[in-house]
């Protein structure tokens, strides 16, 4: 009888190997159908008008210029004009949306619709909290006084201010839908989304319908980073469309849009003051934070960040409340924020006391949940880079105008696996089909739901068919918090094994055998100590005469599949080493290499884990050296809401970049762990040390761009 | 209930989080949960009132709550 536990990483033929992509193909020849490019007879598009305003109250919406424009079906207001729903919050809200024929109508009569305005005072700056109206989420702990005593009797201390911009989430596929009512009354649609199963309960409202008359289908997205979970209001106001007007509707946001509010990634800034014995180790913590999330809150930020077991800490935190797009969950949501300010802070304070950054981070470890696992990181990404011949105190720099630094960052995340079901069934013809309800966003998930139920029925690769993307497959979660591939491997490989026991049942008498001594491996079933004895896989499915036979798995969130195996695990650590080049006269920063070293437990498809880290890493690079909103505080408007402004790296800026994955006991013994998360955390953290260790001072915020680095050369560092 | 047990309060039916679309259950003091909220209304960080969308202040005595 097949057992759900994973076989050891050495006995396995798919797990663990570097696979392709299944859906490769399909992406780069152009079959793969995104949302933008569904198109359905009859279809309208619809378009959105965004306030130009941060704050103001609409007093009146005219939409009869907009109607006029030919093509268009039907223009709307999407906010009151009276007393108290008329007021707008950020620049960029939706203030009335059109339909038309044609993209080209849509647009025009967008420019045709008159809005009166009574602007109001706005607040865009989040940089300084003394100008925030925003309320205190402060926490003191434990009491102040003994964080005092503490930080008066640290041998040494430094004092710094440390921070990251509010950035956006620029998704390649902009938010958005094609949405159509059947001549069954059912609605049909087509989104870019990250929660697949969950997506309909969205739309319920906007179209009157229970949500099983819903039915979703994304086969392909093209990033979501944290801010697709939603319908959101573009999502809502196509399906009230299309039912108002009878036609399908496709509403993507245009790319400003897309940019001015398909996400938020909150800022966060801190004042903070570290201390530690002469000896190099941390003895105290203090921090004074705050970051806005527009409107809302602005989520958690858990300074110190890793080295959590600092004895005497005292943080205190606020949200800024400024007229922006409200916070939306950007990958790891608070830990790059909390991972640059802490590393920046503790790498400081090394330089301070004139020591090895990797010399103090090994010192420090001790102080951190997993000691073992960064110190074998550190030392492995510490080899990876060359550091023993590269490295160099901050206070003796490299030599001319062209300036070499590294700098580290450590990181940790949970990922333990979502609730998730999979569906396998086994045919006749030896056929496979494995449905879930999950959702690729790229990453490979498509590719590791395969490669679990091929590994367990002992098939090759491309003899099982993996069905994802649509509401109407058994329900997987959301993808979110890197709780994808520990859920769906754990579900598919319940139900692989479910369904493989009630073949070995009709297979076991046909050998003379029982149950317990079949296995299935190399595409046939077999008697596990006498493997001649065996029948090929399409022979042994023709015992099950004309019905298929299937089994349902199931994943429950910390508590294993349906025989209670878990098969997931979470808690992960990653060790991040950049190596950089700094211009002194232009303030420009290249990146020579950049290493990482990541834990993500027993690896499904370690191509694909690889490329997650390597993504990770071009985004922090992105993050690091270029991305910031830009807002403007007089108009409260955004000005960089395109991709040309809003930079983002290409691969001429990310530099030589090499990953390795932890392998061997205590990592792939472990469960499955997600990692969309983890490897993008300390990219921030280890560029801005690297820059810091090259250029002798730190450079206080992010992104680290030209303007910055010289500001900080010319003031030794401080912030202005 | 005993009475020194505290009455359970319902949030808002419309408050909404991303950890509720992957996990059955919410850890408020989970290091890896996000912390940010929004409203199935508006789909913003506000709700119908403009004041902002969290657990703890989504509550009954809001206009726009519903439980």
């Amino acid at each position: 009888m097949a057992k759900n536990a994973w076989p050891p990483a050495d006995k396995t033929v798919l797990m663990g190997k570097r696979i392709a992509r299944l859906d490769g193909p399909a992406k780069s020849t152009g079959r793969a159908k995104y949302a933008y490019d569904m198109n359905r007879p009859g279809m309208l598009y619809a378009r959105l008008l965004s306030s130009p305003h941060a704050a103001a109250k609409v007093t009146a919406i005219n939409l009869d210029e907009a109607k006029k424009v030919p093509g268009v079906v039907g223009a709307w207001a999407e906010i009151a004009t009276a007393e108290p729903d008329n007021e707008v919050r950020y620049a960029g809200e939706i203030i009335a949306s059109v339909a038309a024929t044609s993209e080209e109508a849509a647009r025009e009569a967008l420019t045709k619709i008159q809005v009166q305005y009574q602007v109001l005072p706005h607040l865009v700056d989040d940089t300084d909290a003394t100008k925030s109206d925003g309320r205190e989420q402060g926490e003191d702990k434990p009491d102040a006084a003994a964080v005092d005593a503490a930080i008066s009797g640290a041998e040494v201390k430094v004092s710094g201010k440390y921070g990251l911009a509010c950035i956006t989430h620029a998704c390649h596929e902009s938010h958005g839908q094609v949405c159509e009512f059947g001549a069954d009354g059912n609605l049909y649609v087509w989104p870019s989304t990250q929660n697949v199963s969950a997506y309909a309960g969205g739309l319920k409202d906007a179209s009157g319908l229970a949500v099983n008359q819903i039915f979703v289908d994304c086969q392909y997205m093209g990033g979501g980073f944290g801010s697709k979970f939603d319908s959101g209001r573009w999502g809502a106001i196509s399906v009230r469309i299309s039912k108002e007007t009878g036609k399908p509707v496709k509403l993507m946001l245009e790319r400003d849009q897309e940019l001015l509010i398909g996400g938020n990634r909150p800022s966060a800034y801190a004042d903070v003051t570290v201390g530690a014995t002469k000896d190099g180790t941390i003895s105290v913590w203090s921090s004074n934070a705050w970051g806005s999330g527009g409107m809302g809150g602005a989520g958690r930020l858990g300074v110190p960040y890793v080295f959590t077991k600092i004895p005497n800490v005292r943080t205190l935190s606020k949200g800024v409340r400024t007229n922006r797009r409200g916070a939306v969950a950007w990958r790891a949501p608070g830990h790059p924020q909390a991972c640059l300010i802490t590393m920046a802070a503790i790498a400081d304070l090394a330089a301070e006391l004139k020591m090895d950054e990797l010399e103090f981070f090994l010192k420090n470890v001790a102080l951190t949940d997993r000691p073992e696992v960064y110190t074998e990181e550190l030392k492995i990404a510490a080899d990876m880079i060359g550091y023993k011949d590269k490295a160099h105190l901050r206070s003796n720099p490299t030599p001319g105008t062209l300036k070499r630094g590294l700098g580290i960052g450590i990181h940790t995340w949970g990922g333990i696996g979502n609730d998730s079901q999979t569906e396998v069934v086994i045919n006749p013809d030896g056929a496979v089909s494995v449905s879930i309800g999950t959702q690729d966003l790229g990453v490979g998930t498509r590719t590791a739901v395969a490669i679990v139920a091929a590994e367990t029925l002992g098939l090759p690769l491309d003899k099982v068919q993996a069905n994802i993307g649509k509401n109407s497959y058994p329900p997987s979660g959301a993808s979110g918090g890197s709780t994808t591939i520990g859920g769906v491997s754990a579900s598919t490989r319940d139900a692989s094994t479910i369904a493989l026991n009630a073949l070995l049942e009709k297979v076991a008498p046909v050998l003379g055998v029982t149950v317990d001594e079949l296995e299935a491996r190399d595409g046939k079933i077999q008697v596990a100590a006498t493997p001649s004895k065996s029948l090929p896989w399409a022979k042994a499915c023709s015992l099950l005469g004309q019905m298929p036979i299937s089994g349902r798995g199931e994943n429950k969130r910390g508590k294993g599949v349906s025989d209670g195996t878990i098969l997931d695990d979470q808690g992960v650590g990653g060790v991040q080493i950049a190596d950089v080049s700094v211009d002194v006269e232009t303030g420009q920063v290249f990146i020579n290499e950049f290493v990482a070293v990541q834990d993500c437990g027993r690896i499904v498809d370690l191509l694909t884990a690889e490329s997650q880290v390597y993504g990770a890493l071009i985004m922090g690079v992105t993050y690091a050296l270029y991305e910031e909103c830009i807002y403007d505080n007089i108009t409260g408007r955004m000005l960089n809401a395109d991709l040309e402004f809003y930079r983002l790296a290409t691969l001429a800026d990310v530099g030589k970049l090499k990953v390795h994955m932890m392998t061997g006991p205590g990592y792939d013994t472990r469960g499955v762990i997600g990692l969309g998360e983890p490897p993008v955390i300390a990219p921030g953290a280890a560029i801005s040390n690297a820059v810091a260790n090259a250029i002798g001072v730190r450079v206080p915020t992010l992104p680290l761009t030209p303007e910055k680095v010289l500001a900080a050369l010319e003031q030794g560092g401080k912030l202005a | 209930m005993d009475s020194e047990t505290p009455a359970f309060v319902f949030p808002c039916k419309h408050i909404r989080s991303k950890e509720m679309y992957y996990q059955s259950s919410t850890d408020e003091n989970d290091p890896f949960s996000s912390g940010m909220f929004w409203c199935a209304r508006t789909h913003e960080s506000f709700g119908p009132d403009g004041e902002p969308v969290e657990r703890v202040e989504c509550k009954a005595d809001r206009r726009c709550f519903e439980e």
